[in-house]
């Protein structure tokens, strides 16, 4: 199990800030990206969104990095205002 | 090298910041720091209202507040620092006005210009610390490229709805282009809105931040090695490290801020020559007749296929021959924030005869394109 965080408007797009999702190892955050992705909408558009940043147990990250269980995978945009 | 006076505190600085001094790891120390340091403020909305605010009051030696904006009805929900007798005056001069009253012990410059890459440099070269209260990405690549080239530490802030993210940037750790590559054309709080109140935190996270860092109290623990992301939703936040990009060719050293601004100057003269009446809402797009307009989206294929309002797809940088102007009929430019659309606009001109320009046959909508997942989420 991993526990997933969603923010900003990824988190109202999906109406859901964090979930525990399933793993079998070994297996990357693409891999995850990819099953979520089977979901459909609104997972796919935010999946499919250039501006997502990844970060792994409090860590920026790149899709090829790899998960083990009990890890933290968090989805977030850049926003701009101010 | 600090004058005489700042080397001790007066009777009144003494009284005034007691309920600081009194604390151990501040003391008499991290406040004679404060009047020593000089903070540029950059942006005095909803993040440089309350970072300005504590900072003042903290008594900070000297703040330099940047705006070239008025105040206007619609910022008072979340910029308390101004009262309704502002409207119409300028952020920097209104904001300065205000503060001096709070603290006279301290200097406050107001600098009632837009941030450019020539004034930016003696804005930033002559402080201790800069914080990023602006609300868009060009203001922030300006300010990092130029932090970078004196190896300034920034404070990175900004918000949307109900979320915030906040970063004390070293330029020796990573800096902001590690973290985000790209020009992210995102909505800013005056297309997406925002609640009062997270500017009103994020703004004095930053002004915590700054503290921190100039009166070096290290409340972290010991002195970080990374430069750390907060993002913060609503009440919650996660702390993320950041490192150096492989990919950053600022950080490598393969390019500096003059590569990047240059394209920055060139970009800000060339849209200035548009004629406002060239620069198109969709609402205005929605008039023009179909038959005699041609809908471009000058972003990338990927960007195209992901979500797009329908036309033909011409990256920016493909553009060129491939576009024929077709005499008689319209051209309307689109993108995600108007920046390449803007660009297309200009490029177009350049390849064809000045007609085009004086026919009015050309235009970009100026106006951001909202995705999918941005419309699930304006109000």
């Amino acid at each position: 199990m991993i526990t997933l965080l969603y923010f900003a408007r990824y988190r109202e797009a999906l109406g859901l800030d964090s979930e525990q999702f399933s793993i079998t190892c070994p297996c990357s955050v693409q891999d995850v990206i990819e099953q979520l992705k089977q979901r459909g909408e609104p997972w796919l558009s935010i999946l499919a969104d250039s501006k997502l940043m990844l970060a792994v147990n409090q860590t920026i990250a790149t899709p090829d990095q790899a998960l083990t269980d009990g890890d933290e995978l968090a989805f977030f945009p850049p926003i701009t205002g101010g | 090298m600090p004058s005489k006076e700042n080397l001790q505190l007066s009777q009144q600085e003494q009284q005034r910041y007691l309920r600081q001094t009194q604390l151990l790891s501040f003391g008499e120390s991290g406040q004679l720091k404060l009047k020593q340091s000089k903070v540029l403020i950059i942006g005095v909305g909803g993040l440089g209202c309350p970072a300005a605010q504590y900072l003042t009051a903290a008594g900070i030696g000297e703040i330099t507040l940047v705006d070239e904006d008025q105040v206007s009805l619609s910022n008072l929900q979340r910029q308390i620092l101004f009262s309704e007798s502002d409207i119409g005056k300028n952020k920097a001069q209104a904001a300065k006005e205000k503060l001096q009253t709070n603290n006279s012990d301290i200097k406050i410059i107001a600098f009632p210009h837009k941030l450019n890459p020539h004034n930016a440099h003696q804005l930033i070269k002559r402080s201790d610390l800069v914080l990023d209260c602006t609300d868009n990405f060009h203001s922030r690549y300006l300010i990092n490229d130029i932090c970078a080239h004196y190896n300034k530490p920034w404070v990175y802030a900004s918000v949307l709805g109900f979320e915030g993210q906040v970063a004390l940037i070293k330029p020796e750790h990573s800096c902001f282009r590690c973290l985000y590559p790209e020009l992210a054309e995102t909505p800013n709080c005056n297309q997406a809105g925002v609640l009062g109140v997270v500017p009103g935190i994020v703004g004095n996270m930053q002004a915590l931040l700054a503290i921190d860092y100039l009166a070096r109290i290290n409340s972290n623990g010991e002195a970080s090695k990374s430069n750390k992301l907060q993002l913060i939703q609503g009440l919650n936040s996660r702390s993320i490290n950041l490192f150096k990009s492989d990919d950053c060719q600022l950080c490598r050293g393969e390019k500096t801020y003059l590569d990047y601004t240059s394209d920055y100057q060139a970009y800000e003269q060339l849209i200035e020559n548009i004629p406002e009446e060239q620069k198109i809402s969709w609402a205005d797009f929605e008039k023009f007749p179909a038959e005699n307009t041609v809908l471009i989206d000058v972003r990338s294929e990927e960007e195209h296929l992901a979500f797009n309002r329908g036309g033909i797809n011409i990256p920016l940088e493909e553009l060129g021959g491939n576009l024929r102007i077709e005499v008689g009929k319209r051209h309307v430019f689109y993108c995600q924030s108007g920046r390449r659309s803007q660009l297309a606009h200009i490029k177009t001109l350049s390849l064809e005869s000045d007609s085009i320009s004086s026919d009015k046959r050309v235009y970009s909508i100026t106006e951001p394109l909202l995705s999918p997942v941005e419309k699930l989420t304006s109000p």
